[in-house]
C-alpha cells in the first residue's frame, strides 16, 4: 500500500467526478466512547456504499444510501431510513449527514457554501458549515493533501460537531471505481 | 482427525512471532482494506498485533486486558480479554481449552486447517490456518457478509519471543478510554 505523493500546485479538486472509491481509517471520538475502524467507501453518482471493518478485516457495519433512502446493516440486523442523517441519528444519537459531507470530505466544497479559511496554496484548511440549522454547525479541518491522478485529495480530514468528532485518514482514493 | 492434528502442530508453537501482510476483499472481490505489520503470540492469553502501514495501530493482550492504541483515536482503549479476540483466528491460535475449540468443526486439506463455527449466527463463517512445515504460513477468515481477510506471514519464528512484547505502557499524556465496564 504505497502512499500517494503530496499534491502539486496545479492539482484539481475532483468536483467533476461522479465515481470514486476510498479506503481509510475512521476514528469516532465521542465523550463517552472512542472507536477506530477501517472504512471502504464507494461513491457512484448519488449512491454511496460504505463498509466499516475491524482491525482483523471483519465487517462491523455496512451503509447504503441513495436518493430513495438509507439502509444500515449491523450485526446481521437491517435498519432503513429516509437518509443517512436520520438513520444514524436514530441508531447512534448522532445524526451524521455522512453522504452530504462526502464532497467536503474530499475537499470539494466552495467558498460560498461555508466559512472557509485557506492555506498558503489557496486550498481549504478549515471550513465551518451549517448543513441543518436545527443542528450545531460542522467544523472541518484538512491536514495535508495528496495527489492521485491529477486530483488533490486530503490525507486526513477531521470533522467536529459539538463535542463529537470524526477523523478520517485517507490511505487510498481511486477515481472511477469499476462497478 | 483434523482437530487433533492441528492441536499437535500448535502445541509446538506456544510462542511465535512473524511479520504479516493483510488484504481484505469484499463479496464483489474489491480490495477494501490493506495493512502490514507484526504479530507475536504467547499462548494462551498474550498477543501483540502491531499494524505499521498504512496507519499505525497496536493491540496488546497482556493476559489481563487488551490494550488498543491507535494514534488517530488519540487514546488507548482497554477491553476485557475474552471478548476482544473472540471470533478471530487468534482464538484458535492462542487458546487450547475445550470451551474455545468445541465451538468449531475442523477440517484438513494438505497443510491447511479450516475451522467453521457450529452455531449458525456466528459472525465469522470460516477461519483457516495454513502451515509450511512447522511454521504458520498464512491465516484467513471469512465473515457472515462473505468479506475475506487474508494474512500472509513472513519471517516466522518460535524462538526468542520477549515477554516485554506483551506489555503495554501508554505514551505520556495519552487519554485512557477504559471500556472494561463494571
Amino acid at each position: 500500500c504505497a502512499t500517494a505523493p503530496p499534491a502539486s500546485r496545479d492539482s484539481a479538486s475532483p468536483t467533476d467526478l461522479t465515481r470514486w472509491q476510498l479506503k481509510g481509517k475512521l476514528a469516532i471520538i465521542q465523550p463517552d466512547e472512542r472507536l477506530s475502524v477501517n472504512l471502504h467507501w464507494q461513491h457512484d453518482g448519488n449512491r454511496d456504499d460504505l463498509r466499516l471493518t475491524n482491525l482483523f478485516g471483519s465487517t462491523l457495519i455496512t451503509l447504503q444510501a441513495s436518493e430513495n433512502g438509507a439502509k444500515i446493516r449491523y450485526q446481521d440486523q437491517t435498519y432503513t431510513g429516509d437518509n443517512t442523517s436520520e438513520l444514524l441519528g436514530r441508531l447512534t444519537g448522532w445524526p451524521v449527514p455522512l453522504t452530504d459531507l462526502s464532497r467536503w470530505i474530499l475537499g470539494q466544497g466552495s467558498q460560498d457554501e461555508g466559512e472557509m479559511v485557506l492555506d498558503a496554496n489557496g486550498w481549504p484548511a478549515q471550513v465551518i458549515l451549517t448543513l441543518d440549522p436545527s443542528q450545531p454547525p460542522w467544523q472541518m479541518n484538512y491536514q495535508g493533501w495528496q495527489q492521485v491522478e491529477g486530483y488533490r485529495i486530503p490525507r486526513m480530514v477531521s470533522l467536529r460537531q459539538g463535542d463529537n468528532r470524526l477523523k478520517l485518514a485517507l490511505s487510498d482514493w481511486q477515481p472511477e471505481s469499476s462497478r | 482427525g483434523a482437530e487433533e492434528n492441528l492441536k499437535q502442530k500448535l502445541a509446538k508453537l506456544k510462542q511465535f512471532q512473524a511479520g504479516f501482510s493483510q488484504q481484505v476483499f469484499d463479496d464483489q472481490g474489491n480490495l477494501i482494506q490493506e495493512g502490514r505489520g507484526r504479530l507475536a503470540v504467547s499462548a494462551p492469553d498474550r498477543f501483540r498485533w502491531q499494524l505499521t502501514a498504512p496507519e499505525e495501530s497496536l493491540v496488546v493482550a497482556d493476559g489481563n486486558a487488551v490494550w488498543v492504541y491507535d494514534p488517530l483515536m488519540e487514546a488507548v482503549s482497554i477491553y476485557r480479554q475474552d471478548d476482544a479476540i473472540a471470533q478471530t483466528p487468534l482464538t484458535i491460535l492462542t487458546r487450547t481449552d475445550a470451551e474455545a475449540w468445541d465451538q468449531y468443526r475442523f477440517s484438513e486439506q494438505g497443510q491447511c486447517f479450516t475451522a467453521e463455527p457450529k452455531s449458525e449466527d456466528s459472525h465469522v463463517r470460516m477461519m483457516s490456518v495454513c502451515f509450511d512445515g512447522e511454521r504458520i504460513a498464512s491465516l484467513a477468515m471469512v465473515d457472515s457478509q462473505a468479506v475475506r481477510s487474508e494474512f500472509a506471514l513472513s519471517g516466522f519464528t518460535s524462538e526468542g519471543v520477549a515477554m516485554s512484547e506483551f506489555r503495554f505502557t501508554a505514551p505520556e499524556g495519552t487519554e485512557i478510554d477504559d471500556q472494561r465496564g463494571q
